[in-house]
């Protein structure tokens, strides 16, 4: 149980329109789980969900971190107790300082004001394995940054917060290949024992270099097939088309 | 007293809410009976390190520096009722006057510790710097007067620089009417900051005249307002001559039942081509019972010219919340780094670095709770 993340017949609607149906999934730390899913069957709900978005409105099930509901838990306290999503779409905060907030942040994360120099210490370390320029952390917190640049900086940020599960949304959108190859470096390094990382994609191409130890395919709000990587392939080549008319039939 | 400006400020009628500019504001607090016996002599605290031939001092006691330019901006010619009040009453202030080429390094401070309940102040400031002279200069209002009516005439010559920042942080009982005006020559530059932290109501008039061909100015201010606080911010952009450039940036932050209105015009005079007028106004509202107006006035006379403004009026963003949350940042510490974040642009625009702490710890005190 405590090395678990689970997610039990969940239910969620967005306005009144419900998107999720009945979605069951567990990872255990140290395991790499990718869904995919054609549009509209409710990845990007399902990553929003799970970090609280307000917009989402939770209308059954259960989601367990480590064997205890975080349903209650506002946003703010289920990333303290180790959830991370790295976002599609990064919001930008003009005036908030990429350091002054990844301090805030990592101070939070561990519950004690993290001293100056061990913090610089430890982000320009992580800066340089994604090869991040170090004026990046006097800029405003995503502001004019490019996509994949903001893409990067979800990564650090999770390299920042040691997260003990992450969800991935959509992170390859928007990446060139030569960003895809050092963001996928980083997650590879953060990947071990003690994370567990669920990774939500539309294409197959970011799993060439993550590669995930399950493959879930969501349509329509549910899981409707789990496998191996060759299930990736397989919709690579053949599309969602085969799936969804198997799930209608 | 002088009485030509007594007898207009009796002529002058008491604004109402039917009066345009004074619409939003509540003018029951305010008792003016009596008002010319409730003055108190004003007495200024000063500091900074002054340079030979500089003045830096009490206005009273510096009458024959100031003959030369006191009284040629704020004249009898002014059309409010409490500008007039000002004119009349006032006795004392503040005088910076900085010969040609004098380069003051070090910030100039001056604070108006005003008097206390049921007393009247009414402090003249009058600022000059001659072609070429450069000076930084700090104005604080502080005290707890019934009633307050500033001026302050600013006079910055052919190629001088002035950096100028100006806060007040009266008590919640102070009904405040303050007018600045700067005088911009030739080739010559205005910088301001401007903080609006206390008072019942604050009515600030804020000027600046762009009499010289390369002149430019900078006027930047920062406002909040919580509780039942009135809030008003009249400003004005005066090209008389081409070839000049006026950018403006006023952001408010109201919480609780706050009254905020920005007026800004924007005057181009005929024959001003080649001018560059920016003027912009934000607001960020922390509560529904905040009553917000913002208005831009464009009295455009010439035709080659670039002219922008802009103004809003919103809240805290979700999706930013969201974001910062998502970190594990808490809602307070969330809303606190947006907070600042929205008035970061005009807290950039103080040199000196005290001074920007100072209006950081009224902004948390204030508005971040």
């Amino acid at each position: 149980m405590s090395d678990t993340f689970e997610i039990r017949n969940l239910q969620a609607k967005v306005e009144d329109k419900p998107i999720l149906k009945g979605l069951n999934l567990t990872i255990r730390k140290g395991e790499v789980h990718a869904i995919m899913g054609p549009n509209g069957s409710g990845k990007s709900t399902l990553a929003n969900t799970i970090l609280g978005h307000p917009k989402y409105t939770v209308t059954g099930g259960d989601i367990l971190l480590k064997g205890e509901s975080i349903l209650d838990m506002e946003t703010d306290e289920r990333a303290r107790r180790g959830l991370f999503l790295a976002f599609q779409y990064p919001c930008e905060v003009p005036g908030v300082r990429m350091s002054n907030f990844l301090r805030m942040a990592c101070s939070a994360r561990v519950g004690r004001e993290i001293e100056v120099m061990e913090f610089f210490e430890k982000l320009e370390a992580k800066m340089k394995r994604l090869e991040m320029d170090e004026k990046w952390v006097k800029r405003y917190l995503n502001e004019g940054f490019s996509g994949g640049e903001k893409k990067r900086n979800e990564i650090l940020q999770m390299m920042m917060l040691e997260p003990e599960f992450a969800v991935m949304d959509e992170t390859d959108s928007g990446l060139d290949i030569d960003a895809l190859k050092i963001v996928s470096h980083g997650v590879n390094e953060l990947r071990g024992p003690n994370l567990g990382i669920l990774i939500i994609t539309h294409y197959e191409r970011i799993l060439r270099y993550i590669q995930p130890d399950v493959i879930h395919i969501l349509v329509d709000g549910r899981i409707v097939k789990s496998g191996d990587a060759d299930l990736a392939k397989h919709l690579e080549e053949h599309g969602y088309d085969w799936i969804t008319k198997e799930v209608a039939a | 007293m002088n009485q030509t400006a007594w007898q207009r400020y009796q002529q002058l009628p008491l604004p109402t809410r039917r009066d345009v500019d004074w619409q939003h504001f509540d003018l029951r607090g305010l008792k003016l009976d009596n008002i010319e016996k409730r003055a108190q002599p004003v007495t200024v605290k000063l500091s900074g390190k002054v340079p030979t031939g500089v003045i830096f001092g009490e206005l009273a006691k510096h009458r024959d520096a100031a003959k030369s330019h006191l009284g040629k901006s704020i004249t009898i010619e002014e059309r409010h009722k409490f500008t007039a009040l000002h004119d009349a009453l006032w006795d004392n202030g503040a005088i910076l006057y900085v010969p040609r080429d004098v380069r003051v390094t070090e910030p100039l401070e001056v604070t108006y510790d005003l008097p206390n309940h049921g007393s009247a102040s009414f402090p003249r400031t009058l600022v000059v710097l001659e072609p070429g002279a450069e000076a930084t200069l700090v104005q604080k209002f502080t005290g707890s007067p019934a009633v307050h009516a500033s001026g302050t005439e600013v006079f910055v010559q052919r190629g001088a620089r002035l950096h100028y920042v100006s806060m007040q942080n009266f008590a919640p009982t102070t009904y405040d009417f303050t007018l600045k005006r700067a005088h911009v020559a030739q080739d010559a530059e205005v910088d301001w900051v401007i903080g609006m932290f206390g008072g019942a109501l604050a009515r600030y008039d804020i000027e600046c005249v762009m009499e010289g061909r390369g002149g430019t100015s900078f006027m930047y201010g920062v406002g909040l307002g919580e509780n039942k606080q009135q809030l008003g911010q009249f400003t004005r952009q005066h090209h008389q001559t081409g070839d000049t450039t006026s950018d403006l940036l006023f952001k408010n932050v109201l919480r609780d039942q706050a009254v905020s209105n920005y007026t800004g015009t924007i005057k181009v005079e005929k024959d001003s081509n080649g001018t560059n007028a920016y003027q912009s106004n934000r607001n960020l509202v922390l509560s529904d019972k905040v009553q917000c107006d913002t208005r831009p006035i464009l009295e455009i006379e010439s035709n080659q010219l670039r002219c922008t403004h802009g103004a809003t009026v919103g809240r805290l963003d979700d999706n930013q919340l969201f974001y910062l949350r998502s970190r594990g940042l808490s809602l307070t510490q969330a809303r606190q780094a947006l907070i600042e974040a929205f008035l970061e642009p005009i807290l950039a625009r103080i040199q000196i670095e005290s001074v920007r702490e100072e209006f950081s710890r009224l902004i948390h005190a204030k508005v971040i709770r």
